[in-house]
């Protein structure tokens, strides 16, 4: 009976042997080489937004809460979460509140050469990604510095804070952008930069060119004529300290943002116009004006 | 049965048209763009200003750095600008020269220098001085090919004339007219190596090659000992470590250089050059190159200027027969193609194509089918489907495990795709991908 019940008494008294002192290895092991783990860190990264986006500089958050428990890291590298974040984990650490970082950074787009404006040098049939055309004789756009517009920034957004619009150029959704610098870091012509998100003047052009090149493949590009750059001059007139916070380098007026003061008169003088935004130019309040003088008629 | 390597394709090798055109000179242009990168490594340095006159062959441009080197003015006259122009490596400065004065260099012939009598050192700094890079295609400064580390070993110096590139036939015409001054820049080149060991490796449909050299190899009484061996008509026969495999047996190891197993390879056209700038000290301001394609009136092998532009050499050649659908600089494989005429002639361009609609697909590809011919095709045993799957969808750990720095960029597998996927490009990315990650 017995014999027909368990047909090999000696397996099953075996494998349960072996299983019996693995059980033991294993207890014993988990007993004797038990890491320590601080359960602030667990907390911490529950107070973090999980974005993984390596804004903070580490490679997501995991890392990120690791290093402020055990090497007392800055606890508000996060510019995903913000002063909410910080706090939290302020309060975690048994830290002072102490808020956010400083500004709060946003992705800006320093191109406005969409396919209606540029001229092609020659037809592309490769993998549909920026890189990919830019290392081909740098791109089928004759300007060599302006947006391609396959969006590898787009697909490198973690928050869908980056949109292709009809043009071929992205737009950032400020809302949901988090400055967390994924797209800077995906863009090959270098187009997207992190400026102070309060501040609206912005050079939408990175091309380097002397005019006329430029002209040649861009009809909206920077031409290098240096009146943004007297008109703040003007501004800045009696400190001379500061000078001119827009300056012209190598054929491009680049904004020096710790001394902006979002004063537009750059934007209004720029007869292109290229500096954003540009229905504050006077040129595109001329035209807007006589549109609707015609339209009036 | 020839040497050869496993995989490679066979593309139409469309050289009937230029193979039996003897060299002739095209007239010398009025106006020469000279990039002062024509090589790989970094720029040379501009040494004239505006202005300034120059003489054919007057140094325009120092080597800066380890790896480059020097450029020299084609023609001679007046620097009128050094300017931005779009070249085969992106936009380049490039000094400008409109035609002034005589022809002096080309003119006068200079006696010839016993290199017999010159130190290993003189030879090289000879060759420095003349600014000679790889003609092949890759244009690597040979100065720096020919001195290598002292822990590398150099047995043999194989001089590749496969040219299994379709259409061209400069090396091929080269080999045929220069026989015996192909066969003296080998001694130069390896004398400068301190070696006696050389192989010539030409691809069997290139019989009269063949036989001539070996004519001329037997019988220059010589005391080095120099081979020409046949290898088998296969696309990329011709890539340096398909080269060394099929010749001597050797693999180049994973990212490693042939000097790694004792070996340096130089192309016929570069050794022609090595003998004219050791022999007769002559800087590289003139090449031979290959003008064809369906679309050129007068196909045919050219010695032209450095610098000259796709609209003279165009006019030089009798015109365009219509509207060329792609211009390529080197071969249809691995060249490049260009979108403009005003594209200067630099070292490295072995031939210009004009190739119609009919020679070219222009095509919107589709998904792998996962038939397996790229890796079949694949000289260097990649999986090109994978690799670009992994990368169309960004997946660049799984691209990392595929070796994808191996590649060789022979294009191939993008060659035999049923889907006209462009799958090197796709590697190429992901080597892109990955290097900007490390960084």
């Amino acid at each position: 009976m017995l014999e027909i019940l368990f047909p090999s008494l000696s397996s099953i008294v075996s494998l349960t042997a072996i299983g019996v002192a693995f059980g033991l290895i294993l207890s014993i092991s988990k007993l004797k080489l038990k890491v320590e783990k601080d359960p602030r860190i667990e907390k911490v990264l529950e107070a973090l937004p999980g974005a993984n986006c390596g804004a903070c500089g580490m490679p997501g958050c995991a890392a990120y809460a690791t290093r402020i428990v055990e090497q007392k890291f800055e606890i508000n590298l996060c510019p995903v979460g913000g002063a909410e974040s910080a706090d939290a984990i302020a309060e975690i650490m048994g830290m002072e509140k102490t808020g956010g970082a400083a500004v709060a950074l946003k992705a800006r787009v320093h191109c406005q050469g969409g396919i209606d404006v540029t001229r092609k040098k020659f037809d592309y049939s490769g993998p549909m990604e920026c890189l990919a055309a830019h290392n081909l004789m740098g791109g089928p756009k004759m300007c060599e510095y302006g947006c391609l517009g396959f969006g590898d920034c787009v697909r490198s957004c973690p928050f869908d804070a980056l949109h292709m619009d009809a043009r071929g150029i992205p737009v950032v959704d400020p809302v949901k952008c988090t400055g967390c610098g994924s797209c800077v870091r995906a863009c090959p012509r270098g187009i997207i930069s992190l400026v102070d998100g309060t501040i609206d003047v912005l050079v939408m052009c990175r091309n380097r060119e002397k005019g006329p090149v430029m002209k040649k493949g861009c009809a909206v590009g920077c031409i290098a004529c240096k009146l943004c750059e007297k008109a703040c001059r003007e501004v800045f007139k009696d400190r001379p300290e500061i000078g001119t916070a827009i300056e012209i380098r190598d054929f491009l007026a680049e904004i020096d943002y710790s001394k902006c003061i979002n004063c537009f008169k750059c934007v209004e003088v720029c007869p292109v116009p290229v500096i954003h935004p540009i229905e504050r130019s006077k040129k595109m309040q001329k035209g807007a004006a006589q549109a609707q003088a015609a339209s009036g008629e | 049965m020839s040497p050869t390597f496993r995989g490679g394709i066979h593309p139409p090798e469309s050289k009937k048209v230029t193979e039996d055109c003897e060299f002739s000179n095209l007239s010398i242009p009025s106006k020469c763009f000279i990039p002062l990168q024509q090589h790989t490594g970094a720029p040379a340095r501009p040494v004239v200003n505006i202005g300034d006159i120059v003489t054919e062959g007057q140094l325009i441009g120092a080597s800066e750095g380890p790896v480059s080197a020097n450029v020299h003015s084609s023609i001679p006259g007046k620097v009128v600008a050094i300017d931005t122009v779009p070249t085969v490596y992106h936009l380049q400065r490039a000094v400008v020269i409109e035609m002034e004065g005589s022809l002096s260099a080309s003119a006068s012939v200079r006696d010839k220098e016993d290199w017999r009598g010159m130190s290993r050192e003189e030879i090289i700094q000879r060759i420095r001085d003349a600014g000679i890079v790889g003609l092949g295609g890759a244009a690597f400064p040979t100065a720096v090919k020919l001195v290598p580390p002292p822990d590398k070993k150099i047995d043999t110096l194989i001089i590749n004339g496969a040219e299994c590139e379709p259409y061209l036939t400069v090396d091929d015409v080269l080999v045929r007219t220069f026989p015996a001054e192909i066969v003296e820049g080998i001694q130069i080149t390896l004398k400068a190596l301190g070696i006696a060991n050389a192989i010539v490796g030409i691809e069997d449909n290139k019989g009269r090659a063949l036989r001539v050299l070996s004519g001329a190899v037997k019988g220059a009484a010589i005391e080095e000992r120099i081979q020409v061996r046949g290898l088998k008509t296969k696309y990329p026969q011709g890539a340096e470590k398909q080269l060394i495999y099929s010749l001597l047996r050797r693999k180049v190891p994973s990212r490693g250089l042939p000097m790694d197993v004792g070996v340096v390879v130089q192309n016929v056209g570069t050794i022609y050059a090595i003998r004219e700038a050791v022999a007769f000290k002559k800087p590289l301001f003139e090449r031979y190159i290959t003008v064809s394609g369906d679309l050129i009136n007068r196909p045919g092998n050219y010695k032209i200027r450095l610098g000259m532009t796709v609209a003279d050499i165009v006019e030089e050649c009798g015109g365009l027969k219509g509207e060329p659908e792609k211009i390529i600089f080197g071969g249809p494989m691995c060249g490049v193609t260009v979108h403009t005429m005003d594209m200067p002639v630099v070292k490295g361009t072995s031939g210009i194509l004009f190739l119609s609609k009919k020679q070219v697909s222009v095509e919107d590809f589709g998904p792998c089918i996962k038939c397996g011919r790229c890796v079949k095709a694949c000289p260097v045993n990649l999986m090109p489907c994978d690799i670009a799957s992994a990368v169309e969808v960004g997946r660049l750990d799984l691209a990392e495990g595929l070796s994808v720095f191996d590649c060789i960029m022979c294009g191939s597998c993008s060659y035999v795709c049923p889907s006209r996927r462009p799958l090197s490009h796709f590697v190429r990315l992901s080597q892109d991908r990955l290097r900007k990650k490390k960084k």
